[in-house]
C-alpha cells in the first residue's frame, strides 16, 4: 500500500502563508489551480460561466475552511475535492444528471490498439504482432519537441472524455501521484488506472499517425 | 522477431496491461511473467518504449494561463476575505 499523501512542506509553508493573509501565497496558488479547478466545475455544471461561478465559490470556502484544514491529504487534493463538491450540487440544482460514462467514456473496455495489429485467431501465432510496431527511439530528439508534435498531443487530449482528460493531465501534465489524482477526482484505483490507460493510448495512436505520417514523407 | 518462449502472455494481452505494469499495481508473478515476455519481444519492447516517450511529450505540455479578469475577481475575494474572515460571500 502507498503511505497516504499528506501535504507536503512547500504546502505548509503555504498554508502557514495563507493564514497569515497572504496575498501572493494566495495569488500564486490561483494560478497553479485554477485551471483545473474550472475544468473539473465544467464537468458538473451546464456552462463556463457557472463553472466560473463555482470556482470563486469554492476559494472562499478553501480561505474558510483553511484554519480548519489538518494536512492529512494534499493541499491541491482537498482544494478539487471542495470544487467537484459545490460543482456536484449546483449541477443537481440545474436538474443535471452526469452519468459516468458521460464523464469517463464509454470505450473503456475497447481494446488498446487497433485487433488488426495481431494475428488472428487462426494463425499459429495468434494474439502476436502482425505488424511491429515502430521503434521511436530512432527519431531525432526534436521530432518529438517540436511545437506541432506538442500540438498534436494537446489536440488529442482535448478529445478525450472530460474525466479521461483530466486524469491524463493531472497524471503526466502536473505529475500528480495516482493516490492524489484519485482522491481529487473521488475515482476507485481501477478507475483511475483504466481511465489513464485508455487516455494515454490514444494519445499514443495521434502521436504514431504524426511520425509515421512523418517518417514516410 | 524472436517469439517468447513463455506463452502466457500474448502481445495483445500485454499492450492491454502496460500502464498496470508501469504503476506497479502487478503481482509479482504476473511482472515476472510481463518481464520475461518483453525480454524476448521486440514488438513489445518498442510498444512499451512507444507508451513511456508518449509520457514524456505529455509532460512537455504546460497548463493553462488564467485570464487576468478571473485573477483580478479573486484577489478582490481574497481582500473581503481577509477584512471579514468569516462573513460569508
Amino acid at each position: 500500500m502507498d503511505a497516504t499523501v499528506s501535504a507536503s512542506g512547500d504546502e505548509l509553508d503555504l498554508i502557514a502563508l495563507l493564514r497569515k493573509g497572504d496575498e501572493e501565497a494566495f495569488m500564486s496558488l490561483v494560478d497553479r489551480l485554477q485551471p483545473m479547478m474550472l475544468r473539473v466545475a465544467r464537468m458538473y455544471v451546464s456552462s463556463q460561466a457557472v463553472a466560473e461561478e463555482v470556482v470563486q465559490e469554492a476559494w472562499l470556502g478553501v480561505l474558510q475552511g483553511i484554519d480548519r484544514f489538518e494536512g492529512r491529504s494534499s493541499l491541491r487534493t482537498w482544494i478539487l475535492r471542495i470544487v467537484s463538491n459545490i460543482a456536484k450540487t449546483k449541477g443537481q440544482r440545474e436538474g443535471r444528471s452526469v452519468p459516468f460514462t458521460s464523464l469517463g467514456g464509454d470505450d473503456l473496455d475497447s481494446p488498446t490498439l487497433d485487433p488488426d495489429r495481431f494475428l488472428g485467431s487462426g494463425d499459429e501465432w495468434s494474439g502476436h504482432w502482425s505488424t511491429i510496431p515502430a521503434d521511436w527511439r530512432g527519431l531525432p530528439e526534436d521530432r518529438l519537441t517540436s511545437s506541432e508534435t506538442l500540438g498534436v498531443v494537446r489536440k488529442a487530449i482535448d478529445s478525450l472524455p472530460p474525466m479521461q482528460a483530466e486524469v491524463i493531465r493531472l497524471r503526466d501534465v502536473q505529475g500528480w501521484s495516482s493516490e492524489e489524482v484519485r482522491n481529487a477526482l473521488d475515482l476507485s484505483e481501477t478507475n483511475q488506472r483504466v481511465l489513464l490507460h485508455r487516455a494515454r493510448a490514444k494519445v499514443r495512436r495521434a502521436l504514431e499517425l504524426e511520425l509515421t505520417i512523418e517518417a514516410q514523407t | 522477431m524472436t517469439m517468447p518462449a513463455d506463452e502466457d502472455f500474448s502481445c495483445r494481452e500485454l499492450v492491454e496491461v502496460v500502464t498496470q505494469y508501469l504503476e506497479g499495481a502487478m503481482s509479482d508473478a504476473d511482472r515476472e511473467r510481463l518481464e520475461r515476455h518483453l525480454g524476448g519481444c521486440s514488438g513489445c519492447h518498442a510498444v512499451l518504449s512507444q507508451f513511456r516517450t508518449t509520457i514524456e511529450v505529455t509532460g512537455r505540455l504546460t497548463e493553462d494561463q488564467v485570464s487576468g479578469e478571473q485573477r483580478e475577481a479573486l484577489r478582490d475575494v481574497f481582500r473581503r476575505w481577509r477584512e471579514a474572515p468569516s462573513a460569508s460571500s
